[in-house]
């Protein structure tokens, strides 16, 4: 239940929305509910003045295959994407979060561009070379603004996003759906529970791209990495203990809290990309 | 009056009146041992029935908790005019508003809001009383406390250690049972000893001695349905409770102590529970829900706990640890054991000391130990506080004593199921507190067998690696539990029946979802050889109007209401009969009831039916006598008696409860990840009256168990804050994570209990972490003595093990 | 667009009924059922979205109805427990005691109801994927695998899990 007096607005179009945006300060836009619910009960600090429902919003709720592209709406529930057959590494991630009555409400936008730093949904997506289209307020009043960019460059630990800016849809290209695919998902105990770590990889062609979340805990992609992991692939050599290492190396001081040592979380890596790798050979 | 006819008894029914069977299918038939449809099978399943808090009126007073941030500080201050000034506030209270109130049920030291500091995370600070939820919960936002942290304790060994703060230095005044012995000056709450035989002549002569430490944190009840309490102050003085409580009669007892009102003045009031687990079998919000109520006369407050608060704010389980030594011959015949048991309290005791004392009661295990010395402490930490959970002190003392066990079988290279059957207590043993295991004790060593049959346990090696590197492990362990209840533990029944001849039956036991009241039925149902669907059990319970009852706990409640119960019907039948014999003209004694019918046993055909007499009866001419038929029956536990202060000498419990469980266990060595493959248990239990409930009972204690050993317990951070007080983070067992649950029953008869029967309900989580450590030790390689058992623990012990 | 700022007047379709509801944005769907309505089979729980006590369906989907605000809901058909009435999932419930407190008895049985309308075939993965979205602390889960299992089978009261609770005298 949330306490304080807030409006609630249904916008019809992108454009609607972003503009309540602009008159409302302290607003937010409400796609799952699932965090806004809970953080509005249970942190004094976390300000709403205002929902503004976005899922009636056709841009928001796009499932398509278009030019060679899908397009995945960002207020589409996770279950609802799951469902579908084109990207079946993004459905084998989004079906490790939270549990299935919860994915039924809890979007792609929610669980990408929420609070919550694991962003587990987003790991295909950066494989995939996605691009993320928004609408953006103009300045001052200026009409709002549209932008599709690569999602790599908009995306450091969490997608960053203009005040306002309101997450529309994802792209894929298709033949990145098609890549052989490994997934693997630890939690520290119930597998409905947040990710002491998430993996994604996936093999296009010889080149081996790499990327995880909950060791962080923020989402992480590196060249470095899949550099390394290619070339183990490459030269024929089974990647080795050692070189799991290095990848360590790379991703750098891994997470420490009330879920997982540091140490727990290294081995789970190491044993996570050694299988995914076995099953990508 | 029946006319005879010609067909003769027992061969069909009389055509007489309906629903009533004949004397032949009476004697053949029995609700004993059968597993019909539960009472409130329609009311649960299609979500007609009402808990405490669906029953909330219109008008009521809301109540929001500001729950402490700290585990430990000084409350240099609290300002709450913001709060008060917010739309829809109606009071704004803290501690200081009572300054003299202290609750607790067996010591009083816990202020109803805290006062002058704040002895755990979720401690109660401050009330907001408003008009509805949002206003109270905007209110508290503006409440600013301003807190001196102190050093918080986080163990019981830290509590006990040189120069540890003092938790209560008012101890020394605390109104408490003469039974809890605290040590002022101290943060020990209460210590009970065991001392029987010689044990450190056995220690010194023994040819073998294993020692070990064993501990978790505490942790929650978890029930589904968080704590609620509603009290009105009547303008006519009187206090009315409607709580989520498993125990009306204690609360009211309670609040007339607490609040200096006579019980006379108070009604509790109870509805079904949705979960209780010893955690509302004490003290929840009533006191404050009461203190606030009469603050707002002839206006309804309503307390209800959040999630958070419920795990926080409201008392959970203890924590544990333990230092256990056994001295055993070298054949394995156990000689001694000196135990030490530090039960984590948290900031306040109410429960607690009597947990840590059924600990000492119980603390072998159930085994033959001839010398024992037991010190059992109840500890102040600065944790979140613990009342009772189900197994009460049995759960944390097992894990200790089966760990123990375990070490002692490993260093003697024997089977640990071999050693447990060498030393289980059989009948004529002496318990740790130096009386015997009487004639009524359960066969314990046919529940071992029957469990290692179940997990085939000599069909070869207990540990096995399969091909891809996973580990199957398998584990044992026996368990044993009396209830902890006061020597004056009573139970009540009231038998009255209605125009159609049917019988209602009213006691003091709440349904917690154990089934206690179907139990009760069929007992009634049999004793009155009549259909189930003629008895009807009452499930609220009404200090104003049911018998009176000691509480819903300890597994008694079938037992003691049972008895009760059994006794109302012999009350009630007599009546019966007499009004019969009137009629019938004969002698009481040649009358029977059955089948609705009261009649003579040697001539059946002559008789009446039950609804011609219940509400007395009424001759042709008009002239009416009897009047209504009431049954009462009454309870209270055999010979108990209190324990030695020195030496723990007594015979404090109304039955044991006997049993073995086992589990095969598969771990993965890569990353620890295990899952349980089957849990066994077998007990004995005496009478199985309900079996389907009476396994539902048993598998659902299993599945805590389950959790309690491998996933749940507090994990707190350096100043004792807890870092997974909601269910997003404090895991228990989701579908999909259950075992195949394998349960078997022993029926020793239990003399004194209904048919047989004895408690059942705690008993089937008490021997599950002690199994799961024996199972995960075996397949680490190494003992694995604390718990939870989560992957991480269990890899990294592997890891260490390996090297 | 649509604006609501205060009480308003809302227009919900629960069980087949179109009810009328005055409701502020920030109400769940929860605690409107609850306590507007009148519908205490869905419960506070945890309303975190943890425990699925609070479980209804919306277009026969389960939500978990603590973490939806009502206003969202006007358009959607509302099932909550109260709307099953002899619903032979809730039969299999009661016949296999797939509960003990009851409490999450209700949230249980319109997911298992939604479960067995998509998948009538039994599938363990499947069945695990949706049921891990309730919490029962009382039964273990033996209870409602037995009901779902009765439920597929067309129950009809009898169940294995009956056969199977004899106890072993020995």
């Amino acid at each position: 239940m949330i306490c304080a007096d807030i409006h609630y607005v249904r916008p019809d179009t992108a454009e609607e929305a972003v503009e309540a945006w602009r008159r409302l300060p302290g607003a937010r836009y409400l796609a799952g509910g699932t965090e806004i619910l809970s953080s509005a009960r249970r942190t004094a600090a976390y300000e709403l003045r205002a929902c503004i429902d976005i899922k009636r919003i056709p841009e928001t709720v796009r499932h398509e295959i278009r030019e060679g592209r899908i397009h995945l709406g960002a207020a589409l529930a996770l279950s609802d994407v799951a469902e579908g057959e084109a990207f079946p590494l993004l459905n084998a991630v989004l079906r490790g979060i939270a549990d299935r009555t919860v994915r039924n409400r809890l979007t792609l936008g929610g669980n990408v561009a929420g609070l919550l730093p694991y962003r587990e949904a987003v790991l295909p997506l950066l494989l995939a070379d996605a691009t993320v289209l928004t609408l953006a307020p103009g300045a001052e009043d200026a009409p709002p603004v549209r932008r599709e960019r690569r999602l790599r460059d908009v995306f450091d630990k969490r997608l960053v996003l203009a005040p306002g800016e309101l997450l529309l849809s994802f792209s894929v290209p298709m033949e990145a759906t098609e890549w052989p695919w490994s997934h693997q998902r630890r939690t520290r105990t119930s597998v409905v529970d947040y990710p002491l770590a998430t993996t994604a990889l996936v093999r296009d062609g010889e080149a081996i791209r790499f990327a995880v979340t909950g060791v962080h805990p923020y989402p992480f992609r590196s060249d470095a990495i899949d550099a390394a992991l290619t070339e183990g692939v490459q030269t024929g050599a089974p990647l080795t203990l050692g070189g799991v290492e290095s990848i360590l190396e790379a991703l750098g001081a891994l997470r420490a809290d009330s879920r997982g040592s540091a140490e727990y979380r290294a081995a789970l890596v190491k044993k996570m990309i050694l299988t995914s790798l076995e099953e990508l050979a | 009056m029946d006319s005879p006819t010609s067909r003769g008894w027992g061969a069909k029914p009389f055509a007489f009146g309906a629903g009533w069977v004949s004397l032949a299918d009476m004697k053949s038939s029995t609700h004993l041992g059968t597993s019909p449809r539960r009472m409130d099978a329609a009311a649960k399943t299609g979500g007609t029935l009402r808990y405490t808090d669906d029953r909330v009126r219109p008008g009521t007073l809301h109540t929001a908790i500001l729950m402490s941030c700290h585990a430990h500080a000084e409350i240099r201050g609290i300002d709450v005019a913001a709060a008060r000034e917010a739309p829809g506030v109606r009071g704004v209270f803290t501690g200081a508003d009572w300054p003299d109130a202290f609750i607790g049920l067996y010591m009083g030291d816990k202020p109803p809001l805290a006062r002058g500091r704040v002895r755990y995370h979720g401690e109660p600070v401050a009330a907001v009383v408003a008009d509805d939820e949002a206003a109270a919960q905007a209110a508290l936002r503006r409440i600013r406390v301003n807190y001196a942290p102190l050093p918080a304790i986080g163990s019981p060994r830290d509590g006990m250690a040189p120069g540890a703060p003092v938790l209560h230095p008012d101890l020394a005044t605390y109104a408490r049972i003469p039974d809890i012995l605290p040590e002022p000056g101290t943060n020990i709450a209460n210590r009970t000893r065991i001392r029987k035989g010689d044990p450190e002549r056995a220690f010194a002569g023994a040819e073998v001695t294993v020692a070990g430490e064993f501990s978790f944190p505490p942790g929650d009840h978890v029930a589904l349905e968080p704590r609620v309490v509603i009290a009105e102050y009547g303008l006519d003085g009187r206090l009315e409770i409607d709580s989520s409580t498993q125990s009306p009669f204690e609360v009211r007892n309670l609040l007339a102590r607490a609040l200096g009102l006579p019980e006379r003045r108070i009604v509790v009031r109870a509805t079904p529970l949705g979960g209780g687990f010893g955690g509302k079998a004490g003290i929840m919000n009533e006191p404050l829900a009461a203190l606030l109520a009469m603050r707002f006369p002839g206006r309804p407050v309503r307390v209800a706990n959040t999630r958070e608060s419920d795990m926080l704010t409201s008392p959970g389980r203890p924590g544990l640890q333990a230092r256990v030594r056994l001295a055993a011959q070298a054949d394995g015949t156990l000689q001694a054991a000196d135990i030490e048991f530090w039960f984590d309290s948290g900031g306040y005791a109410d429960y607690a000391v009597n947990v840590s004392r059924a600990a000492a009661i119980s603390c072998t295990g159930p085994y033959n130990v001839p010398h024992v010395r037991t010190d059992s402490l109840c500890v102040y930490t600065n944790h979140p506080f613990a009342t009772a959970f189900r197994g009460f002190g049995h759960i944390e003392l097992s894990y200790a004593t089966e760990r123990a066990m375990d070490l002692l079988a490993d260093r003697l290279g024997m089977d640990p199921a071999e050693l447990r059957m060498k030393n289980l207590i059989r009948r004529g043993d002496l318990t740790p507190t130096g009386a015997p295991m009487d004639a009524n004790t359960g066969d314990l060593p046919a529940c071992l067998a029957k469990v290692k049959e179940r997990l085939d346990w000599d069909g070869g090696p207990r540990r096995v690696v399969l091909p891809e590197g996973r580990i199957r492990a398998k584990g044992v362990s026996c368990f044993w539990k009396a209830p902890a209840i006061p020597t004056f533990t009573d139970a009540g029944a009231v038998l009255f029946f209605a125009e159609d001849g049917s019988a209602t039956l009213s006691t003091g036991i709440i349904e917690i979802g154990q089934g206690a009241l179907d139990g009760l039925r069929i007992l009634v149902a049999e004793a009155l050889k009549t259909d189930l669907e003629r008895v009807t059990v009452t499930n609220l319970v009404d200090t104003d109007r049911s018998p009176h009852d000691w509480a819903t706990a300890a597994s008694r409640s079938l037992f003691m209401a049972g008895r009760a119960a059994l006794e109302a019907v012999e009350d009630a039948t007599g009546q019966i009969k007499r009004v019969a014999a009137a009629v019938l003209r004969c002698a009481e004694g040649d009358l029977e009831v059955g089948g609705n019918r009261v009649f003579i046993r040697d001539e059946p055909s002559l008789g009446l039916p039950l609804e011609k007499v219940v509400l007395g009866y009424v001759y042709p001419d008009g002239v009416a006598i009897g009047g209504p038929v009431i049954g009462r029956g009454r309870y209270m536990a055999r010979h108990l008696s209190g324990m030695d202060p020195a030496t723990g000498a007594g015979k404090p419990w109304l039955e044991w409860t006997l049993g073995a469980e086992g589990v095969e266990i598969e771990v993965d060595p890569a990353d620890g990840a295990i899952r349980v493959v089957k849990a066994a248990c077998t007990m004995d239990v005496g009478k199985v009256v309900h079996p389907a409930l009476a396994r539902g009972q048993v598998v659902g204690a299993m599945g805590m168990g389950i959790g309690y050993a491998l996933t749940e317990g507090y994990v707190f951070d350096a100043r004792q804050i807890v870092q997974n007080g909601s269910l997003r983070d404090y895991k228990i067992m989701r579908y999909g994570e259950d075992p195949e649950y394998i349960v078997d029953f022993v029926e020793t008869p239990q003399g004194d209990g209904p048919h047989g029967l004895r408690g059942l309900g705690e008993q089937g989580i008490v021997g599950m972490p002690g199994c799961l450590a024996q199972a995960v030790s075996l397949a680490v390689g190494a003992p694995v003595n604390e718990l939870p058992m989560t992957p991480e623990t269990i890899w990294k012990r592997m890891q260490e093990a390996s090297r | 667009m649509k604006i609501i700022h205060g009480i308003t007047e809302l227009h919900l379709c629960v069980n087949g009924e179109d009810r009328c509801v005055a409701v502020r944005p920030g109400e769940t769907l929860l605690r409107v059922l609850r306590e507007k309505l009148g519908l205490t089979g869905a419960k506070c729980g945890c309303e975190n979205g943890d425990c699925g006590a609070c479980t209804v369906q919306l277009d026969g989907i389960p939500v978990k109805s603590c973490l939806v605000l009502a206003v969202e809901c006007d358009g959607s058909a509302i099932t909550t427990i109260e709307g099953l009435r002899h619903h032979p999932v809730q039969e299999a419930f009661a016949a296999a005691n797939g509960y003990q407190c009851g409490f999450c008895t209700p949230g249980q049985i319109l997911n298992a109801a939604a479960l067995i309308q998509a998948h009538p075939e039994s599938d363990e993965a499947v069945d695990r994927e949706w049921m891990q979205s309730n919490l029962c602390r009382c039964t273990g889960y033996e209870g409602i695998r037995d009901a779902l299992a009765v439920a597929r089978a067309g129950g009809d009261g009898t169940t294995d899990a009956r056969a199977r609770t004899t106890s072993d005298s020995l």
